[in-house]
């Protein structure tokens, strides 16, 4: 009897369906399950000494107090610092995750000269020459990313040795000039688009006070702080002078339309009140309201440094131009700078970051990020009193990195260290004596004249405090700078029937765990999203959620349309994008 | 729910949070500094908001009125634990989800989760995310995670637990003061201590004195599909009638998209 083909399959068979009914199967698909769940591709978190250290936030103007949670010296988790008089504890989602940004792509890690890795040594002596040969007429102009610290006075004493040089600041860098708010006793706001509820000032010291003011928002877009506002006024794109006028009329006591009349009302009855958003609008209103100088209003402090106006300068005037890249939460807008200079420019960008002004740049020289140099915050934006502190180091500096201040001594042949100037800086606040330091660790605030050194005192702010100047008394109530609006408003035509806005935007650098906002919950729109009214995008011919080429003066991107009731009709709100006419159509 | 302590000599808690939805900017801190607290690896290429995992997530919601009467809240949604009937506990296979007596948090066990996602079909707040992926971090971040908790390996559901490495290292403290009840505020999750709106508030719910217990018997208090009577432990308090009507009738919350 022989073993056939049938015979064997039917084994097989046999075998197979009777292995199903033993635990084998089962067990090796569990057992292959976990091993496969388990393999290295999981990280392990790193153990060790923890240890908690501070410092202060660069990432933005607010200068928040920060705690952080090391291990082995690594930086594990950033919180705020409990009382801290400017930051009240809070921190912003990018602040929290500040620690992240050494671990970010596109970093500019070795000095380039147009896209080619160069020595330090050959970009400075480019550099220096090109100084040199600058004509007359042209200037030198270092673009100072944050006016008023100590890197600032690096720059001007630089400048000061050229013949014709410019100390410049982006347009929106100074919005209050010399004067801070007294948010503390201010009882109403009227608001032209100031980010009040979501990124104005610092965050912990605008929502401990929400409570205490009425929020007045006079905006196109239906913003997060509009929707918290007390009141939301919807403005059309470039109707903020109008608006403006009208409320300044009602507040003389002449006609004007119900709204403007509305909005009069409040700010008269809860008085001291101030406006906010730029413009010569906010200016007039203020100047009515009388809110310069005055308790809840603006009042002036000691430590303004003014710097020119990027925009205010002459078109085709720069021949050299040293840009230091804004920090993570703000951006330049590159088309202002862009008209500034003159033919044949160079343009050296000081800058962590591969995108941004790198991009325009003729040499980069990399730059460290928040936590990886000791820094600097200097008054915090608002703040009714002069400011400093430093941003001790929490991560190692990586080789061929600059500071920005560094590069511009050695271009000064100045043997002095950066940390040198700090320290010189801090000096001079023992040297006065005024104000006091609020240290972290402790949550005390201790007199400047109680350290019994300078030494003693750049100890106690490298170890985490910050310096408030003493209030001054001061008559002073000039008008305020009229800065803001960097940008004429967009006023449509034929060919461009529509109005781009910004609506929030991601910022330009952050951690990959700001993917959580954006991208994985939606929380937050990303920049290729164009949001209309469902009107205006049906007479456009479009359909929610497909694609579309928005046209604007120059330019043109593809977006993902999203129909928003809540739009403006006629309005395109997109992520990151300038005000400007355009243009919308099916892809 | 067994309310005998597993923690003999200690009084048990009933830890509950209370939000402030007038006060809520939606401005995500709470997001990222849960996700920095608790190892939560950023998105991979492929994440989408449905796959993405966030174990906290705020929502925008709206009135739906149109320009110019639209109006618009932020509502931060977690796992609502659930101290009655917890669904997720109900249905799951392997007893990988325990509703702890001594706090009244609902803790998973990814260790023992074979990923089948009856808890996340059965979680009414769908505040359950699950590993497509194995968790990856951009080449040198693992060196930031959190030495507390444990990445959670590819295959397995997870989702908030109150953070609950906060809660042993609270518990820690305590011991070393000699001391075996935690005083009010020793325990706080990442995203309350971050909010920079002071929106989030969160404590014990059955001690009547705490800031919480106050805040959840406010008129202004609801909680999310409370007909469904699980007893969730998250209130929301808003002065806005369309706010809650929103987010008590169930009405579709859409993100911002």
């Amino acid at each position: 009897m022989g073993f056939t083909r049938r015979d064997l399959l039917r084994f097989s068979g046999g075998s197979a369906a009777g292995l199903l009914l033993t635990p084998v199967p089962w067990t090796l698909l569990h057992d292959t399950a976990v091993l496969t769940e388990n393999w290295p591709g999981v990280p392990r978190p790193r153990h060790g000494e923890i240890a908690t250290r501070y410092t202060t936030c660069t990432l933005c103007a607010a200068g928040c107090g920060v705690r952080a949670r090391c291990v082995e010296g690594q930086p594990v988790s950033l919180a705020g610092v409990a009382g801290h008089p400017g930051s009240r504890g809070a921190l912003c989602p990018a602040g929290l995750a500040g620690h992240h940004l050494t671990f970010c792509r596109g970093r500019a890690t070795e000095p380039l000269a147009k896209g080619k890795p160069v020595g330090i040594d050959h970009a400075l002596a480019s550099v220096s020459a090109a100084i040199a040969e600058c004509g007359s007429g042209e200037s030198v102009a270092i673009l100072d990313a944050r006016p008023g610290r100590a890197a600032s006075l690096v720059y001007r004493r630089f400048l000061a040795g050229l013949p014709k040089a410019v100390h410049c600041a982006p347009p929106d860098a100074q919005p209050y000039g010399g004067f801070g708010i007294d948010l503390e006793n201010t009882r109403a706001i009227l608001s032209f688009g100031a980010r009040v509820l979501d990124g104005w000032l610092s965050p912990g010291r605008v929502l401990a006070n929400r409570s205490c003011f009425q929020l007045i928002q006079a905006e196109a877009a239906y913003s997060r702080t509009a929707s918290l506002a007390d009141v939301w006024v919807p403005l059309p794109p470039g109707g903020e002078e109008t608006f403006a006028a009208a409320v300044a009329r009602a507040l003389q006591g002449d006609d004007a339309d119900a709204q403007a009349a509305h909005v009069a009302r409040i700010l008269l009855h809860n008085q001291p009140a101030i406006a906010i958003g730029g413009g010569a609008a906010a200016a007039r209103i203020n100047q009515i309201l009388g809110s310069v100088g005055r308790p809840g209003g603006f009042l002036p402090r000691r430590d303004f440094m003014p710097a020119t106006n990027i925009a205010a300068l002459p078109d085709h005037s720069i021949r050299v131009l040293l840009i230091e890249e804004p920090a993570a939460n703000d951006s330049l807008p590159w088309d202002v700078v862009a008209r500034k200079l003159a033919q044949n420019p160079m343009v050296v960008a000081l800058t962590p970051w591969l995108d941004g002004c790198a991009q325009h740049a003729d040499y980069v020289i990399p730059a460290p990020v928040y936590l990886e140099s000791l820094d600097e915050a200097p008054t915090p934006e608002g703040c009714t009193v002069a400011g400093f502190s430093l941003s001790p180091a929490l991560l190692p500096t990586p080789p061929k990195l600059m500071a920005p201040a560094e590069f511009i001594l050695r271009l000064a042949h100045d043997p002095s260290a950066y940390s040198e100037i700090l320290k010189q800086r801090v000096a001079a606040i023992k040297k006065e004596a005024r104000g006091t330091i609020f240290t972290y660790a402790d949550a005390k605030s201790t007199r400047v004249a109680d350290f019994a050194s300078a030494d003693d005192l750049w100890k106690a702010m490298l170890g985490g405090a910050a310096w408030f100047d003493d209030p001054i008394r001061s008559s002073r109530t000039e008008s305020l700078p009229r800065a803001g609006w960097s940008n004429p408003p967009a006023v449509p035509s034929p060919e461009y029937p529509l109005v781009l806005i910004s609506a929030d935007s991601p910022p330009p650098h952050g951690s990959p765990l700001m993917s959580k906002l954006y991208r994985e919950s939606g929380l937050r729109r990303s920049a290729i999203a164009a949001a209309v009214h469902p009107e205006t995008g049906r007479a456009h011919g479009l359909a929610d959620g497909g694609r579309a080429i928005v046209k604007i003066p120059g330019d043109s991107f593809t977006a993902q349309v999203i129909f928003d009731a809540a739009v403006m009709p006629g309005v395109i709100q997109s992520a990151g994008r300038a005000s400007s006419p355009a243009s919308i159509r099916r892809a | 729910m067994n309310t005998t302590s597993s923690r003999p000599g200690t009084k048990p808690a009933r830890y509950g949070m209370a939000v402030d939805l007038d006060r809520c900017t939606g401005c995500g801190a709470c997001m990222i500094a849960c996700a920095v607290e608790n190892n939560v690896a950023p998105a991979g290429p492929d994440a989408t908001p449905r796959t993405g995992i966030t174990w906290m997530r705020v929502y925008q919601i709206s009135n739906g009125a149109p320009f110019p009467d639209s109006r618009a809240a932020f509502v931060p949604i977690l796992c609502q634990q659930c101290g009655k009937d917890t669904p997720c506990a109900a249905v799951c296979p392997q007893e990988a989800v325990e509703v702890d007596p001594a706090t009244g948090i609902v803790d998973q066990m990814p260790q023992r989760c074979l990923g089948c996602r009856y808890c996340m079909t059965a979680c009414p707040y769908h505040a359950r995310y699950f590993n497509w992926w194995d968790p990856r971090w951009p080449p040198g971040m693992e060196k930031t995670l959190n030495p507390d908790v444990a990445p959670r390996m590819r295959g397995v559901v997870e989702k908030c637990n109150f953070c609950h490495g906060r809660l042993h290292a609270a518990r820690d403290r305590a011991a070393a003061a000699g001391r075996r009840e935690l005083l009010p505020g020793e325990y706080v999750p990442a995203c309350v201590e971050a909010c920079p709106a002071g929106a989030m508030v969160f404590g014990d719910l059955d001690d009547a004195a705490s800031e919480v217990a106050r805040l959840a018997r406010d008129g202004h208090s609801f909680r999310i599909l409370e007909r469904l009577g699980t007893e969730p432990k998250i209130y929301y308090r808003t002065a806005r009638p369309w706010v809650r009507q929103a987010a008590t009738q169930q009405r579709k919350e859409t993100a911002n998209a």
